[in-house]
C-alpha cells in the first residue's frame, strides 16, 4: 500500500502535519512530520502541494544514501538510525520533496504509513489523502 | 509560570525608534485574568497607550497576540489577534486573522509581539526561531500586500514562513487599511494596517520549529479526535467546504438583510449573480484552510473568462461579496473577485471599502459630494475610486478617512446615510428588521462589526420587529462567548456553524494548559475584557454617552423600500428600551458607563482609579 495524494482537493490546512508529529513523537510540532502541505501562489493560479513519500518505483533516496541507512522493507522506506550520518543527501534526491529534517531529531523523517493505518488520511478534512494498494 | 502548557512564555517588545528588541516573560495576571489574544491586546493598550496618543503617533502600539490554543491540535487553531488604537475610531480596535501566522510565531518562541515607536525608513520585523530582528524593507515599500509576501518568501527562500503584510493603503495611512496573511487571509477591520504603515512596518515575518508545550498530550489528542469526528459527520461541514461564508448571500437576501446600495435596501435583485452558487459554479478552483481546520471554508476563486480572466483571489467571503458586491450593486461574481483581489493587494478592508464607496456614490447621487465619477454597478469606476483611495488621489484623499469623518464634513443628509457606528462602517447585515443585530452593532466594542455578536439569527428565530429584553440578554451572551474565541485565539465557526459543543473548549483548555477552569470562569474573562475595552473608549472620550450606541439615523427614519419587511424600520423608543436592558444586565449606568462595583468585581479596580484620576464620572452601582 502507499499514500495517494489528490492535491487539487488539498486546502493546505496542515492537519496532516500535526497529526503525523503527534502520532510519531507525541509533540505538538508540525515541523516534526513526514508530510507537509504548502500553498503556491502563481500569477494567475493557486496550487496546493503535498510533500510526502509516495513510495515511488525508483526510490532515488535509497540510491542517494551513501551509508546504506535507507532500505525498502517491502512496505515502506525504513531508516536505520545507527547507520544514518545525517548527511541529508536523501532529501534533495526525492522527486516529491517528501523527506524532512528537524534539528531535535537525528533521523530523516520519511512516511512510514503508520503501520498500515496512516493517521493523516483519517484526519484530512477534504479527503485529499487516500490509501491505495496499487 | 502557572500554565503548564499552551504558552511559549515570551513576549517580544520591538521598539522601532530605538531599533531594539526586549523579551519579557508572561505574568500570572496575563495568563489567568486575560488569557491571550484580545485579552492581552486590551490590557496592554490600557497599560501602555494612554489618552491623547493619536493612532498614528509613534507612542501608539500594535499588539500581535496568539492565545493558549493557537497552534494546538484542534479545529481552527490558526488564529492571531491584532490590537491597536484604531485610526477609524480613535479608541480600542482589534481584528483577527486566520491562516498560519500565529502558529509560526509560537513555534518561533513567542506568544505575542508588541510593536512600538516608529522607524524612519521602511522595515520588516523578522521572527525566526527565537531571534527577533528589524530588517530593511525599502525594496518592498510600494508593493501590493500579496506581492510583498511573495517577495519575502522568495528572498528568504522558504515557502513555509508566514507573513503579515500591508499594501499601499497602509503605507499611505488610509484609515481602513488591512493586513494580509498567507495570500488571502486578512485582519481587515479597524485600520491596523495603517498603524503599521505609520510606523513604516511593511511586514512581520515568522518562522519557527519549536515544540508548543502541552500539559497533557494524550487528552488533547482525545478531545481533538472527538471534535474532528463530530465535524466530519456533520452535514454542514461539506457545505462549508463547498461554499464557505458565501452560503449566506442568498440567506441574507431572503431575510432582508443583504446590504444593497449603501444599505438603502436590504434585498438585492441580482443576489443570485454574486451568490455562493455563482461562486461555486463559475469561479471556484479550490479551498484554503486555516491551520488544522476540520471545515476549511476558505475558497480560492479564479475568473475564467471575460475582461477579468485570470484574476485569482482567496475568497470571496460573504462580507466582501455583500459590501463591495450588493452594497455597490456589482453585477457578477467575476466583478466581485476582481474588486476583492484589488482590495487585498492594495491592503484595504473590503467591508469598510464597500461602505465608504457606496456612501460616496449615494452622496454624489444626492448632490452632496463632488469629484466622484463612479456609480453603483460600475465596476471600472469603482475600481478606479478604490485605487484613488489607496493612493490618496483626488477625492480618494478625503474618503481615506472613512465614512464618519466625510459625513461630518458634509453634514446634514450625509450624516443620515453614513452607515457606521462610532466611526467603523457597519458590516454586512442590514438590521432595520433585526433589533438584536442593531443592538449588537450599537454596542460592539470596535464599532459596527458583527464579530462580537451575530444576533440576527436570534431576530429571525424569535421575531423581526420585537424589542423584548431577552434580545439584550442574548447579545451580551454572544459578546462574551464569541469574544472568548478571540481571547483563546481560535476560530468560532465550528461552534457557530456546526454547533460543536462549548464543553470541548473547556476540556481542550485544561488539556493544553493544565489549568482547571470551568467554561463560565473563562466567560468571566471575556466579560472582564469587554468592560476593559469599554473603559478604553471612556478614557479616550469621557463625554461618551448612550447616543454613541445607536445605529445611524437611516435605520430609524427610512422604512425598508422592498421585500417581506417593506416599510419596517427600527423603533427609536424600542431600541432605547433594549439599550436600557442591556446596560442594566451589564451593570452599566444609563449612559453605558460601567459602575465601580461592576469593575471591581471583575478585578478592574485599577481602571476605576485611573478613570477617576482623569475626571471620568463613574457611579457606585
Amino acid at each position: 500500500m502507499r499514500l495517494e495524494v489528490l492535491e487539487e482537493r488539498c486546502a493546505a490546512c496542515g492537519v496532516c502535519e500535526l497529526t503525523c508529529a503527534l502520532a510519531h513523537f507525541k509533540v505538538n510540532n508540525p515541523k516534526k512530520s513526514a508530510i507537509r502541505a504548502e500553498m503556491w501562489v502563481l500569477k494567475d493560479d493557486v496550487k496546493m502541494r503535498i510533500k510526502v513519500c509516495r513510495l515511488c518505483e525508483e526510490k532515488p533516496c535509497i540510491k542517494a544514501c551513501p551509508s546504506g541507512a535507507l532500505k525498502f522493507d517491502g512496505r515502506r522506506v525504513e531508516v536505520d538510525e545507527a547507520l544514518c550520518t545525517l548527511c541529508k543527501k536523501c532529501a534533495p534526491a526525492c522527486p516529491f520533496e517528501g523527506i524532512f529534517f528537524h534539528e531535535d531529531l537525528r533521523i530523516p523523517l520519511v512516511c512510514d504509513l503508520c503501520n498500515g493505518d496512516p493517521q493523516c488520511v483519517r484526519m484530512c478534512p477534504t479527503e485529499a489523502l487516500r490509501v491505495t494498494e496499487s | 509560570m502557572i500554565a503548564r502548557g499552551g504558552y511559549m512564555n515570551k513576549i517580544a517588545r520591538v521598539n522601532l525608534t530605538k531599533r531594539e528588541v526586549k523579551v519579557q516573560e508572561l505574568t500570572e495576571e496575563l495568563v489567568l485574568n486575560y488569557v491571550g489574544g484580545r485579552g492581552w491586546g486590551a490590557k496592554m493598550l490600557w497599560d501602555e497607550v494612554p489618552r491623547g496618543v493619536e493612532p498614528f503617533f509613534p507612542d501608539n502600539k500594535v499588539v500581535i497576540a496568539t492565545g493558549p490554543l493557537t497552534g494546538t491540535y484542534f479545529t481552527g487553531t490558526g488564529k492571531t489577534t491584532l490590537c491597536s488604537k484604531s485610526p477609524m475610531t480613535g479608541a480600542y480596535g482589534d481584528s483577527n486573522v486566520g491562516g498560519r501566522f500565529g502558529v509560526e510565531l509560537k513555534q518561533a518562541g513567542f506568544d505575542a509581539l508588541i510593536i512600538e515607536g516608529k522607524s524612519d525608513k521602511p522595515v520588516y520585523v523578522k521572527v525566526f526561531d527565537g531571534e527577533v530582528s528589524i530588517e530593511k524593507a525599502d525594496h518592498l515599500w510600494g508593493l501590493g500586500s500579496i506581492e510583498a509576501e511573495e517577495a519575502l518568501k522568495r528572498e528568504l527562500n522558504d515557502r513555509s514562513i508566514s507573513c503579515l503584510t500591508i499594501g499601499p493603503a497602509g503605507e499611505n495611512l488610509v484609515c481602513f487599511a488591512s493586513i494580509t496573511s498567507d495570500f488571502g487571509r486578512q485582519a481587515g477591520r479597524t485600520g491596523i494596517g495603517a498603524v503599521l504603515g505609520s510606523k513604516k512596518v511593511k511586514a512581520v515575518v515568522a518562522s519557527g520549529s519549536m515544540d508548543i508545550p502541552i500539559y497533557d498530550v494524550e487528552s488533547m489528542i482525545e478531545v481533538a479526535r472527538e471534535a474532528y469526528e463530530y465535524c466530519f459527520k456533520n452535514e454542514g461541514q461539506k457545505a462549508w467546504i463547498r461554499q464557505g461564508t458565501m452560503q449566506l448571500i442568498l440567506w441574507s437576501n431572503e431575510n432582508s438583510a443583504l446590504p444593497t446600495r449603501n444599505m438603502s435596501e436590504a434585498v438585492y435583485e441580482k443576489a443570485e449573480m454574486i451568490s455562493g452558487d455563482a461562486m461555486e459554479s463559475r469561479v471556484k478552483i479550490g479551498n484554503h484552510g486555516c491551520f488544522c481546520c476540520a471545515m476549511p471554508c476558505g475558497q480560492i476563486s479564479r475568473v475564467k473568462e471575460g475582461k477579468f480572466a485570470g484574476t485569482v483571489v482567496e475568497g470571496p467571503e460573504y462580507e466582501t461579496a455583500a459590501m463591495i458586491g450588493s452594497n455597490c450593486a456589482l453585477n457578477s461574481i467575476e466583478e466581485v473577485v476582481k474588486l476583492n483581489r484589488l482590495c487585498d493587494e492594495l491592503g484595504l478592508d473590503t467591508i469598510s471599502t464597500g461602505g465608504v464607496v457606496a456612501f460616496a456614490i449615494e452622496c454624489k447621487r444626492k448632490g452632496l459630494l463632488k469629484g466622484i465619477e463612479a456609480d453603483f454597478g460600475d465596476v471600472d469606476g469603482i475600481a478606479k475610486l478604490v485605487e484613488d483611495i489607496a493612493y490618496r488621489r483626488g477625492i480618494g484623499d478625503l474618503l481615506a478617512h472613512g465614512t464618519k469623518r466625510v459625513a461630518e464634513k458634509l453634514g446634514g443628509e450625509a450624516v443620515k446615510v453614513a452607515m457606521h457606528v462610532k466611526g467603523l462602517e457597519i458590516s454586512a447585515y442590514e438590521s432595520r428588521a433585526a433589533p438584536a443585530m442593531a443592538l449588537a452593532y450599537g454596542t460592539c466594542d470596535i464599532g459596527a462589526h458583527h464579530n462580537r455578536a451575530w444576533a440576527i439569527t436570534y431576530d429571525i428565530k424569535v421575531g423581526r420587529t420585537l424589542y423584548t429584553p431577552d434580545k439584550a440578554k442574548w447579545v451580551i451572551y454572544l459578546q462574551h462567548v464569541r469574544s472568548l474565541f478571540d481571547i483563546l485565539t481560535c476560530c468560532r465557526l465550528p461552534w457557530v456553524e456546526l454547533s460543536l459543543p462549548l464543553t470541548y473548549y473547556e476540556r481542550l483548555y485544561r488539556a493544553v494548559t493544565g489549568i482547571d477552569r470551568k467554561f463560565d470562569d473563562l466567560l468571566m474573562v471575556a466579560e472582564r475584557v469587554y468592560n476593559l475595552t469599554r473603559c478604553i473608549w471612556l478614557r479616550e472620550y469621557p463625554h461618551m454617552d448612550r447616543s454613541w450606541d445607536y445605529p445611524p439615523p437611516r435605520w430609524f427614519e427610512e422604512g425598508l423600500p422592498s421585500g417581506p419587511f417593506k416599510g419596517v424600520k427600527l423603533d427609536r423608543e424600542g431600541y432605547g428600551r433594549l439599550l436600557d436592558e442591556y446596560y442594566r444586565l451589564r451593570g452599566w449606568d444609563r449612559n453605558g458607563r460601567p459602575t465601580k462595583s461592576k469593575l471591581r468585581s471583575l478585578d478592574l479596580g485599577f481602571v476605576v482609579e485611573e478613570l477617576e484620576k482623569l475626571g471620568v464620572d463613574l457611579s457606585e452601582g
